[in-house]
């Protein structure tokens, strides 16, 4: 079976985490990338990573993450020529993404209005801090800025010390992710209606999604949501010490509840409603902390799981990428060999598995520049004139 | 024109957040979603949120979240006849969502193996905390576990909290957009194949997916991560007190942090390659410590932004909500009116703009089994039988 995106072509002009990650997505799943640099300014998450050799060869761990499946393209935007190829490559692709400042790329003549004209059927996505519009539209931003204004900070940590930044750069991915669904559904309409679309999104859209729980609330109610740390309204959906480290409990809805008493031999303290659990918390609490006390994380996981009791020790993620459930799942592949780089490097891939036609890599990450010559000479380009387009710093 | 699912019928046998914020996303984007719920107490959703006298009214604001654009039948699947009626449905639809432990459906007969003998072109999602199979295959969890169990909490934090929970709910975020993504994507793979799909879900796969760099640099170089606090990597790219609270500076890529010190009147100390600045940023650190007091977060914010240097002041969500760019995105709709609930309620829409045709409320969140006679009828039920099926309590 063929993967769901196979003879999609998408002009990738994104660069750090978010852009590139949407790209990603629908890459594995099958569509033909092409990513488009600067020759030397190119996209920082090649110079960003924990391996600082690879940062230094433009290949970081930074960009490899999300740049398997893809092919490599150099092009100088602020040049004429550069824009002209630009202009060839997008007129038979389905898909451009570009995650550059507002009015930038209509300014340099390749906004959407301009690449419509030239391939009607273009889906153009958009990708900024605060989108395309409004007094933050010519705003700049990183994943940690907008957590920062977002309130997602704000409500992470303890009463006493906050804010926090969550210590992934989950508006990032989630952009991303929210990139990739919004330009799938574009592509399904696209089936029906023929025509192509502009997607115009923002991390700020995204954090605020995150928060929608909060946020109805807080527009219903007029509370301000704060943050609690590893506490829940529930006692039975916290987080407590054990003999050696923490475990969350996440005894939520009724069933569970009472279930975890009737384990704990304690059904005194089940059978009342969620009312009385959030004005009682903290008498179920203390004696929560005195029963986890008393084994260690381990057992205490063990023994819930196996009575449908939700509950997990806290670990470091190396930890969990040693748990045996792992292998069941698709989420990592290992290249054995990238060019331009000495070791494996095993990259997560995509956070569904499907029946048939899922996600796969095929290509590692490709070094800058890799695909030109293919590339161009596919749109006719002879080799003498790839040549000059290389001396005059084109691509 | 019209917006991408309109036609596409979904039956979402989903409860709590992950799943129904998946449907909701499809939903605003022109599918019929059916919620489908336990006659008695529903989705437990309905029973969680800030405001109590909403939770006694199964309209809970957890639910309400993500509600609008559904129609809402109850359904005993524990009764053959429920069961029934579950595979007429699916019989008339195109999608399938459901969020019960791995087995559950299957045990019913109402897994993919069953369903799909009814309707071979159904898009069937399961959405688990760990997969459909493994060691863990059967274990339950909810957000906050495998945040525990995954690793983000053991990156998010200071050394004197230890690790802790994130505010937001980002996985349940992060795995309903995955899940609109995979069935947008096997939606789109369906017009090629014109076949069915079975897609498996899980929040342990998206944990990972949002550490994706993490986890590839980890996996090259074996060193192990503590809390990502923001005084950590680059001096430009971390998190200062000001005259009157937090400022978050992104000042990342070589350009920005050129323009950074350059608007503070020391060009000395511009222009320099990433291991520059991450050899020497204590003494960077300590300069913008001592100059980001001089004045406040807000003039701070101004300042840098008009010189294109990412930074935002830190906020709260409800500041970050009465931010005046907000208003310019589609992110919020406001009810007029909710039949059940007193007053206007705002719900979050989507991440993203469409030039035409994009995401819509058109209804609001219904109460429990609002539909059933709607959709039953619709099935070819009379009065007469809906009645029955009340009385014995399958709907």
């Amino acid at each position: 079976m063929t993967r769901p995106f196979e003879g999609i072509k998408i002009i990738d002009v994104t660069h750090v985490l978010a852009g590139p990650f949407a790209a990603y997505q629908l890459a594995v799943l099958g569509a033909d990338v092409i990513k488009v640099e600067h020759p030397v300014d190119c996209d920082q998450s090649r110079q960003t990573g924990y391996d600082r050799e690879l940062n230094r060869r433009n290949m970081g761990t930074g960009f490899m993450t999300q740049g398997s499946n893809k092919r490599s393209v150099t092009l100088d935007l602020k040049q004429e020529r550069g824009r002209k190829i630009l202009k060839q490559l997008v007129k038979d692709a389905d898909i451009m993404v570009e995650n550059y400042r507002p009015g930038a790329f209509p300014a340099l003549g390749i906004g959407y209005e301009d690449m419509k004209k030239i391939n009607p059927r273009l889906i153009y996505c958009s990708m900024t801090a605060f989108g395309q519009e409004g007094p933050r539209g010519n705003q700049t931003a990183y994943d940690h800025a907008i957590q920062a204004l977002s309130g997602v900070m704000a409500t992470t940590g303890t009463p006493d010390v906050h804010p926090i930044k969550i210590g992934t750069p989950v508006i990032d991915y989630a952009t991303g992710t929210m990139g990739a669904f919004a330009l799938a559904s574009a592509l399904f309409q696209r089936e029906r209606t023929g025509k192509g679309q502009y997607i115009d999104s923002s991390m700020l859209d995204v954090a605020l999604m995150m928060l929608a729980s909060n946020i109805t609330g807080h527009m219903y109610t007029g509370k301000t949501p704060k943050p609690h740390g590893n506490r829940h309204s529930y006692a039975s959906n916290s987080c407590y010490e054990t003999k050696d480290g923490l475990l969350m409990l996440a005894a939520s809805n009724q069933g569970q509840y009472n279930r975890l008493y009737r384990a704990l031999e304690r059904p005194d303290l089940g059978g009342k409603d969620n009312e009385y659990r959030e004005d009682n918390h903290e008498a179920e609490a203390a004696e929560l902390r005195k029963i986890m006390a008393g084994r260690t994380a381990d057992e205490w996981e063990n023994f819930l799981q196996s009575r449908h009791v939700p509950a997990g020790r806290v670990r470091k993620m190396d930890e969990a990428l040693k748990d045996p459930q792992l292998e069941t799942r698709d989420i990592l592949h290992r290249h054995e060999r990238v060019p331009g780089t000495d070791k494996p490097v095993t990259v997560p891939m995509c956070a569904f598995k499907l029946e048939h036609g899922g996600a796969s890599i095929e290509t590692p990450p490709p070094q800058l520049g890799e695909h030109n010559e293919e590339v161009l000479q596919r749109l006719g380009y002879t080799t003498a004139e790839i040549e000059s387009l290389r001396a005059e710093g084109i691509i | 024109m019209s917006r991408p699912f309109e036609g596409i019928r979904v039956i979402d046998i989903t409860h709590v957040l992950a799943g129904p914020f998946a449907s909701y996303q499809l939903a605003l984007l022109g599918a019929d979603v059916i919620k489908v719920e336990e006659p008695k107490d529903g989705d437990q959703a309905r029973h969680a949120g800030p405001d109590k006298e909403l939770n006694r009214r199964k309209m809970g604001v957890s639910f309400l979240n993500q509600g609008s654009n559904k129609r809402c039948v109850t359904l005993d699947l524990k009764t053959a006849e429920g069961r029934e009626i579950l595979r007429k449905l699916a019989g008339t639809a195109d999608v399938l969502v459901e969020n019960f432990r791995s087995g559950a459906m299957r045990s019913l007969g109402l897994g993919y193996e069953d369903l799909r003998k009814v309707n071979p072109r159904l898009i069937y999602c399961s959405l688990t905390a760990w997969g459909q199979e493994g060691p863990r295959g059967e274990h339950t969890a909810y957000d906050q576990v495998i945040q525990g169990y995954s690793g983000v909490m053991s990156i998010t934090g200071r050394p004197d909290t230890g690790p802790l929970r994130c505010g937001p709910q980002l996985l349940d975020f992060g795995m309903g957009t995955t899940a609109a993504f995979a069935i947008s994507s096997a939606l789109f793979q369906r017009e090629r194949t014109g076949e069915g799909q079975y897609i498996d879900g899980c929040l342990t796969d998206v944990a990972f997916i949002l550490m994706s760099a993490q986890i590839t640099g980890y996996m090259r170089t074996g060193k192990e991560l503590g809390p990502q606090t923001t005084d950590r990597g680059h001096a430009s790219h971390s998190s200062y007190p000001t005259k009157d609270g937090q400022l978050m500076v992104g000042a990342s890529n070589t350009a920005q942090h050129t323009r950074l010190f350059e608007a503070l009147g020391r060009p000395e100390m511009a222009n320099k390659s990433y291991e520059y600045r991450s050899k020497h940023r204590d003494e960077e650190a300590a300069f913008l410590r001592e100059v980001f007091m001089t004045r406040t977060a807000d003039e701070w914010e101004a300042f840098l932004q008009a010189r294109h240097v990412p930074a935002a002041r830190v906020r709260t969500v409800a500041e970050a909500l009465h931010d005046p760019q907000v208003a310019t995105r589609a992110i919020h709709h406001r009810h007029d009116s909710v039949p059940g609930i007193d007053g206007p309620l705002t719900v979050p829409v989507a991440a993203f703009k469409f030039a035409k045709d994009g995401p819509r409320v058109d209804t609001p969140p219904a109460p429990l089994g609002a539909h059933n006679d709607e959709v039953l009828g619709e099935l070819g039920y009379g009065k007469a039988d809906i009645a029955r099926l009340r009385e014995t309590g399958v709907i």
